[in-house]
């Protein structure tokens, strides 16, 4: 307590800022409690189960009870430090105070609203380092390689095993045209093609090279229009026609995309092809023992036994399917029904049966792999740090609206807040009689924030240099607050249709278009617009000192 | 009036011998916080504990010590240039009016200087606070010129408004620590560190809060409230002070006291400073102030011609168990003008020639009982009789 009043009467002499808005002691409680959350997230995950519960990291804060504890301390503290820091109003009883003082003022409780609000960070934080400390990501990563490798005797899905799907060797992967009872016009029938179990099928590949060209000189052709006879090369597969059946010949999936890139996809391809090819049973059985102890070491359900699994896999030499595995124990039927139905791709056979007692379950495991990778390899989560800095900022500005003008005002300005509110939603669902003409309509909403946020900077303007009341022109200042980040936001969302629009009208195929000020706004647009709200609220301390001081 | 820094630690001293310590230890502080030293501070907050500590009502044996201390200020040289009747403030023709014309204020015109202490005076919704506003800047006047020549250059409005300082009737809530606020206060005025802290220990000392320092506002008597202002307002250093009602809710003795502080402050040999006060008890108002504004319906007194009516007749204020018709009887050869009584106290206009003297002898020689008796001729007070 001693060394309390010490450092407080140091800082009340020295920094009547820092004193002013306990800066130290917010920065203080708040090593504290993002300590206790870099704890919260240390002890949130320390089985293979727990990194499976979620599939983000983000959701170990989000989803669980601590975003609730995060809150309500966030609430404590904040409302705690707002009864000291409201105690002292050097401004309001005019003590004589530099011009760039509000300002800082400002700057310091957004500091203090940001580190208040963004425990969240910390706590992940401490989840990453209990994640890294547990689990190296080689041996994670190798694990996946064995996952993908094996994942070919996984038979879960029957439309996974089509030859539609099918990408290795050469001519693979290729399209399929399918002629059956429904549409009967899919086939060249002078060029080769397959008949299975009374359908018939071609398969082709595009002339990317022909379609571009008549693409150019043709602007209505369509996407759709790419698979017409006169871009397909048909290509003659009648070497692989027993494949029409499901087979682990086809099979070119991969289980786990984490941290996997397109070499490790192509070697695995490879891997499938010899594997089969060499139709080498211990070798398979060696594949379906490594599946079998990863299970046991990602703790994933199986009944599956090397024995069992090697009779529904082994049907050399064309490895056509007999049984699918089942995701889940097929004693619950609900599962069951619910896999058979992802039979999807290409319609040419039955619904394989599932095994009545066999299965393997993955049990979430891409969620502990995606959790482990992004531990390793973290992302920055623009979205919740955007959103915190914004809350951080809409509440740093209420309080320091309410600190430079009073209670009144801030309700008053709450109100016509409201009014606005109203009137910019009638004015958006006010039909057609406003804004009504082709060029416009399609910037209705834009025009419409545009307008009213500048009508209420011009007002605070015209009120200000009229000397009007000091009431109303705090209420107009407080709005013209937010008025101008909203005027930059939508002038700009407004700019960048512009351009689109502008580069659509001369290039009407440009789908994918995106205007170098719209990628702009998309990366920097929010901290453009937060730079925007600093410099109002910089004008606004500039000119509320002014205010304050003007005889009523 | 004291000229000088010397004059006023004699006086001090003086006040201290003769036994009215508290008058002698208040001129010692001022004399102190006039030498800006930290050393001097040092010293005499070690004095301040012993006469604090003191409980007994004879200090006499803290002379000594006292004298000491005078001494260690009087060696502090003083180099400011006192700005003692310096224009501070000029006010031309004010008018300022309210309610679509049903209020007007004015005109008004007031030349203040420094050391100067306006009183004003006025029935309640006269004006008086109009007044106070608009030469504190808060309200705009209608019309007519306010003018301000501060002895430092200002950047702007707000700088200006930082040097004038009013204090309203009510006086605003504040939280925490008397101490606290009076350091959070200096410290934006320029004073950092250790001086901050003597400093504000300092003016503590001196308006009588030292055994309140650690209170809060909701723990202070009114008194307190307007001596903690008091303190406040100074260390701000203000050029100007302007104060609405600062005796409202003060016992006698308290009003007493911040009146005399009121015009040590303003009359400071060092740092004196202009003052403009509002306030009911004419009498107070009338004993210290330099000048008595009356403002009636919104018209100061100038504007009223009342001295002119009343200028050579004696208006003597009375209280007295006697009945009106035995004043009558006393004053019956024809002495009397007019006798108006009204409720509390009578008031006796006399016809020229007839002086207070007269009166009082008059009343002595005929067995006459007296509560209070009050030469008023010159006194606002008799613009209050209707």
């Amino acid at each position: 307590m001693n060394f309390i009043n010490k450092v407080n009467k140091h800082l009340l002499e020295n920094y009547p800022l820092i004193w002013n808005t306990r800066l130290v002691w917010m920065l203080v409680a708040n090593v504290f409690v993002h300590l206790l959350f870099f704890m919260i997230g240390y002890s949130s995950a320390n089985t293979i189960t727990d990194l499976k519960e979620h599939y983000t990291l983000s959701n170990f804060f989000f989803e669980t009870s601590t975003v609730y504890y995060n809150f309500l301390i966030s609430i404590f503290i904040l409302l705690i430090w707002i009864i000291y820091y409201l105690r002292n109003n050097a401004f309001k009883n005019l003590y004589s105070f530099k011009r760039g003082m509000l300002f800082k003022q400002f700057c310091i409780i957004l500091f203090i609203f940001f580190i208040s609000t963004t425990q969240y960070f910390s706590f992940k934080k401490g989840l990453v380092t209990k994640i890294k400390s547990l689990y190296s990501w080689v041996e994670v990563n190798e694990d996946i390689k064995a996952f993908n490798s094996i994942s070919l005797f996984l038979m879960h899905n029957q439309a996974d095993y089509k030859i539609d799907k099918k990408k290795y060797p050469k001519p693979f992967p290729l399209k399929v045209a399918i002629n059956n009872k429904n549409s009967t016009d899919n086939i060249d029938f002078k060029k080769p093609y397959l008949e299975y179990e009374g359908t018939q099928f071609q398969f082709y590949n595009i002339n990317e090279k022909l379609w571009q060209e008549d693409s150019k000189q043709n602007e209505y052709l369509t996407v759709y229009g790419k698979h017409s006879f006169k871009y397909r090369n048909i290509e003659d597969i009648s070497a692989f026609k027993e494949l029409l059946h499901p087979s682990l010949y086809n099979y070119s999936g991969t289980k786990f995309t984490i941290g996997q890139d397109s070499i490790d996809l192509e070697n695995q391809l490879k891997y499938f092809q010899n594997i089969l090819n060499n139709q080498d049973e211990s070798k398979i059985k060696d594949d379906l023992k490594k599946g079998l102890y990863l299970a046991r070491k990602y703790e994933l359900s199986t009944n599956l036994s090397i024995e069992s699994w090697f009779d529904l896999v082994n049907n050399s030499p064309n490895y056509l399917l007999k049984e699918l595995i089942n995701v889940s124990n097929p004693v619950n039927k609900e599962l069951r029904s619910y896999t058979s139905n992802s039979n999807n791709g290409i319609d040419n056979v039955a619904d394989l049966p599932y095994s009545k007692t066999l299965y393997f379950s993955f049990n979430n495991l891409d969620h502990f792999f995606s959790n482990v990778y992004s531990s390793y390899y973290p992302t920055f989560n623009d979205v919740i740090f955007n959103f915190l800095v914004a809350i951080a900022f809409f509440l740093s500005v209420v309080l320091f609206i309410f600190k430079t003008t009073n209670t009144k005002s801030l309700l008053l300005s709450f109100v016509a807040s409201l009014v606005i509110l109203v009137i910019i939603i009638w004015l958006m669902s006010s039909g057609d009689f406003l804004l009504s003409g082709d060029e416009v309509r399609s910037y209705r909403e834009f025009l419409i924030m545009i307008f009213i946020s500048l009508i209420i900077l011009i007002l605070s303007i015209i009120l200000y240099l009229n000397n009007t009341k000091k009431l109303l022109i705090s209420i107009t200042f407080t709005l013209g607050l937010f008025a101008l980040p909203i005027l930059f936001v939508f002038s700009s969302l407004a700019y960048s249709k512009y351009l689109d629009k502008s580069h659509k009208y001369l290039y009407p195929k440009a789908y994918n278009y995106v205007s170098d000020f719209e990628k702009w706004f998309n990366n920097y647009g929010v901290f453009a617009a937060i730079l925007v709200w600093f410099l109002a609220v910089f004008i606004y301390a500039t000119l509320i000192r002014k205010l304050n001081a003007r005889a009523e | 009036m004291i000229h000088s820094q010397e004059e006023l630690i004699e006086k001090a001293v003086l006040y201290f011998k003769r036994g009215d310590y508290s008058l002698g230890y208040r001129t010692l502080l001022d004399a102190a916080l006039n030498t800006d030293s930290e050393e001097i501070f040092v010293k005499i907050l070690d004095f301040v504990q012993q006469y604090e500590k003191e409980s007994s009502e004879d200090k006499s044996s803290l002379l000594s010590l006292f004298k000491d201390c005078a001494t260690e200020i009087k060696s502090i040289q003083i180099n400011k240039i006192s700005l003692l009747g310096k224009t501070i403030l000029k006010a031309e023709n004010i008018t300022k009016n309210y309610n679509n014309n049903r209020f007007f204020l004015g005109p008004v015109d007031v030349a203040l200087k420094k050391g100067d202490i306006f009183g004003l005076v006025g029935e309640n919704g006269n004006g008086k606070t109009t007044l106070l506003t608009v030469l504190a800047s808060i309200v705009k006047q209608t019309s007519g010129n306010l003018s301000y020549s501060f002895s430092t250059e200002n950047k702007d409005k707000y700088d200006v408004l930082s040097k004038l300082v009013y204090i309203p009737q009510r006086t605003p809530v504040w939280y925490g620590k008397v101490l606290d606020n009076l350091k959070f206060a200096l410290v934006h005025h320029g004073v950092k560190g250790n001086k901050n802290n003597l400093l504000v220990l300092m003016m503590v000392a001196r308006f009588g809060l030292w055994k309140y320092k650690d209170l809060k506002w909701s723990e202070l008597s009114s008194g307190y409230k307007m001596r903690f202002e008091l303190a406040r307002t100074m260390l701000r250093r203000p050029e100007i002070i302007l104060l609405d009602e600062p005796l409202a809710n003060l016992d006698i003795l308290a009003q007493q006291v911040i009146l005399e502080d009121l015009r040590m402050i303003s009359k400071s040999p060092v740092n004196p400073i202009a003052m403009v006060f509002s306030s009911q008890q004419l009498y107070e108002v009338e004993k210290i102030s330099d000048e008595v504004i009356y403002l009636r319906n919104g018209k100061p007194s100038a504007h009223l011609n009342l001295e002119e009516e009343e200028k050579n007749y004696l208006v003597v204020e009375i209280d007295t168990e006697n009945s009106r018709d035995e004043i009558e009887a006393i004053f019956n050869n024809n002495q009397l003008e007019k006798l108006e009584f009204n409720g509390g106290v009578y008031i006796l206009y006399f016809k020229e020639g007839f002086s207070f003297n007269n009166c009082l002898a008059t009343i002595s020689s005929n067995n006459f009982s007296l509560q209070y008796i009050r030469d008023i001729s010159k006194s606002t007070r008799r613009f209050f009789v209707y």
